[in-house]
């Protein structure tokens, strides 16, 4: 599905990166590289999501996406900065962004962060439950099965199966399971992820024909129908 | 027991040095006061005995020992007003006139001691008596006179001095304390704007009452020093995220260049993996530089001011679900001792990353079979977090070494790391006024996080 981005980023290598990657993958992506150029834009148009570097000549990005929302404009907003710590964290989410990405970063982060925000569905559309080709997660009664077959989960590993579930189709990072799992703002030393996926794994593919969950090389894991 | 807290403070000891001083000097005038009134008074004794014994020898002159004897009767008549006392003796001792008991006759002065009975002239206590004796042809003589009137002038005066010397001591002593208390009470504005300061709010001034004196001065020091310290931060702050922002750009865009390389690459073995490689190096610098400015900017307090009441105990249970499986695939094995409900005012994001850090440490420097325990428990007056092995455990010699930056011990050198987890334990700790201290677990190494009871104010139990 291809989606209208706006970047707005100063520093020309970055924003070079983030759009052309973005347009490779089938995006239409506006450009803007200070603040003035991106609150116009980002007022004046329509997107589907908006890439926002925190750090920008004139207006800066907070600032921005302040106006925005104040606007009424509801466009998912990732937040791009340099620094990394957790108050810019919490500062980018007061401030009405979504999701947040300290610099540098993969692109393979960038992407997966973007579909996620994108798509995300309306609250209001919660659904009861969850269904990736035979398996099934009850949200309600908290069950998870496959193929009618009852899978018992540990309640870390229903969180991280619902995580997966929901983005189904999407490629989940590392980064993004510890932000949204286990609530994680910092990178561990050890394979925490990856030992969780393989214990689910063991528990919704192992015992069946076909892998639901997928890793993807470089990026993180996808759990979707096999093809 | 604690004294109150201006009993220690240094105005009230300089008000007691003062308290005395002022006593060293009044017992000083008193005794100068004392020594020359006592000396006129007995001066003036002896001047009227003297002059009592002339008229008496004149008398004997003219009259020989009758004519003296009568006249000394004469004067002590009982109820007489003289507190004289005479002796007057023949040559072989026998007392002719006086009130004295016999004596052996002396010439010259003399200084004794006689009682007398009750009467309205003697109290019935030994009363100093000051002397002079003469040598007649045929007897003897003693005239003297009651040094009484001295002394008791002398009691008066000591009692007078006790007096003011308890008035003395007690007057500097309360005009210390008034004037100590309220200068303390300014110091004491001083310094818990300062302790203020130190928790990381560095727009907080010293008050300053604007009268001129010396407090004031040194408040008004204080906060130009104050506002240099808060320029310096902010610069520090400055140079720090300029670093991030100047030498993590170009590193990133080397990231992405090298990222653009190995996508173009495709399917290749050698390259490929050189580019794998580089990538990975790429990013474990940048590891160890975000590691670096996290430690500063923890450093730095600001995030102080977005504490709140963290449940510590929630927050190790998550830790123990998220690495017991980790530590189970590496032959080891997590175990929890978590008291439940303990809690502490602080930053959720970095306590939970101090957690981690421990429980990581643990599980990447032990070998496999190592037991590895969490516990959080109430200790003396605050809450103990405690994460502890059976491995190989550190020597004592580099047991504080391990929470410095970038230091590695010799066995740890090879496992790949940054050298900056427990350095970010540590100040992570410190920020929430908490200790940090490595210890021999008997085998292995136990670190253990003391918060004390300041870190939990407000917090308190979480339920």
């Amino acid at each position: 599905m291809s989606m209208k981005i706006l970047v707005i980023e100063d520093d020309a290598a970055t924003l070079e990166y983030v759009a052309a990657g973005l347009a490779e993958h089938g995006h239409v992506v506006d450009r803007a590289a200070d603040g003035g150029e991106g609150l116009l834009l980002a007022a004046g148009e329509v997107y589907d999501v908006m890439v926002v570097d925190r750090r920008l000549p004139g207006v800066d990005g907070l600032s921005i996406v302040k106006t925005v929302r104040g606007a009424g404009v509801k466009t998912p907003v990732l937040f791009l900065t340099t620094m990394g710590s957790v108050d810019d964290r919490v500062e980018g989410l007061e401030a009405g962004g979504d999701d947040y990405l300290a610099k540098p970063f993969a692109f393979s982060e960038l992407l997966a962060r973007v579909h996620a925000l994108a798509r995300r569905p309306p609250l209001a559309a919660e659904q009861a439950t969850l269904r990736v080709a035979d398996l099934e997660m009850d949200l309600v009664r908290r069950t998870v099965s496959r193929g009618g077959q009852v899978i018992d989960l540990q309640p870390r590993e229903f969180v991280l199966l619902e995580y997966l579930m929901r983005n189904a189709g999407r490629v989940v990072t590392r980064t993004m399971l510890l932000e949204r799992v286990w609530d994680f703002h910092f990178d561990p030393k050890t394979s925490v992820v990856e030992t969780h996926i393989s214990r689910l794994r063991t528990k919704i593919d192992k015992p069946f024909e076909e892998d639901l969950i997928h890793t993807v090389r470089g990026a993180g894991y996808s759990l979707h129908a096999p093809s | 027991m604690r004294l109150p807290k201006y009993l220690s403070s240094t105005s009230f000891r300089i008000a007691v040095a003062y308290a005395g001083l002022f006593a060293a000097s009044v017992v000083i005038l008193f005794s100068m006061a004392y020594s020359l009134i006592s000396r006129e008074m007995e001066q003036q004794v002896r001047v009227g005995v003297e002059q009592e014994s002339r008229l008496l020898d004149r008398a004997y002159q003219d009259g020989g020992l009758s004519n003296l004897a009568n006249m000394i009767a004469d004067r002590i008549v009982p109820g007489g007003r003289s507190d004289n006392i005479y002796l007057l003796q023949d040559a072989t001792g026998t007392v002719i006139a006086g009130n004295l008991p016999s004596m052996a006759p002396f010439v010259g002065w003399r200084e004794f001691e006689i009682q007398r009975p009750s009467t309205k002239l003697g109290n019935g206590k030994a009363e100093s008596i000051v002397a002079v004796g003469s040598q007649l042809t045929d007897g003897s003589l003693v005239v003297g006179g009651s040094l009484r009137g001295v002394n008791e002038v002398q009691r008066h005066l000591l009692k007078t001095l006790n007096w003011t010397l308890g008035l003395t001591v007690l007057l500097a002593l309360t005009g210390g304390i008034v004037m100590g208390r309220a200068a303390l009470r300014r110091v004491e504005a001083i310094s818990r704007a300062t302790c203020d300061i130190i928790r990381g709010n560095l727009s907080r001034r010293v008050p300053v009452r604007g009268n001129g004196d010396e407090l004031d001065e040194l408040a008004v020091n204080i906060n130009h020093m104050l506002a240099r310290i808060e320029i310096l931060m902010g610069n520090l702050r400055q140079v720090t995220n300029d670093i991030a922002h100047d030498l993590r750009t170009p590193l990133g865009r080397l990231r992405q260049r090298l990222e653009k390389a190995r996508n173009r690459a495709g399917q290749c073995e050698e390259e490929c993996q050189v580019l794998d490689t580089a990538i990975e190096e790429t990013d474990a610098i940048l590891q160890t530089f975000a590691a670096l400015l996290r430690i500063a900017e923890v450093e730095a307090g600001a995030r102080k001011q977005r504490f709140t009441d963290v449940d510590l105990s929630g927050l190790a249970e998550t830790i123990v679900e998220a690495y017991e499986t980790v530590a189970e695939d590496n032959g080891q094995k997590l175990t929890a001792a978590i008291d439940a409900g303990l809690g502490c005012r602080g930053d959720r994001d970095l306590l939970t990353q101090m957690l981690a850090n421990l429980v990581e440490n643990a599980i990447r420097h032990t070998p496999s079979g190592t037991a590895i325990g969490i516990k959080v428990a109430r200790a003396a007056g605050g809450v103990l977090v405690a994460v502890g092995d059976d491995g190989p455990g550190v020597h004592v010699a580099d047991r504080d070494k391990i929470f410095r930056r970038l230091y590695r011990t010799q066995q740890s050198r090879t496992t790949p790391g940054t050298g900056l987890g427990l350095s970010l334990v540590k100040v992570i700790a410190e920020l929430h006024e908490a200790t940090v201290a490595a210890h021999d677990n008997q085998p292995g190494l136990r670190v253990e996080v003391s918060f004390p009871v300041a870190a939990m104010q407000g917090g308190h139990e979480i339920v």
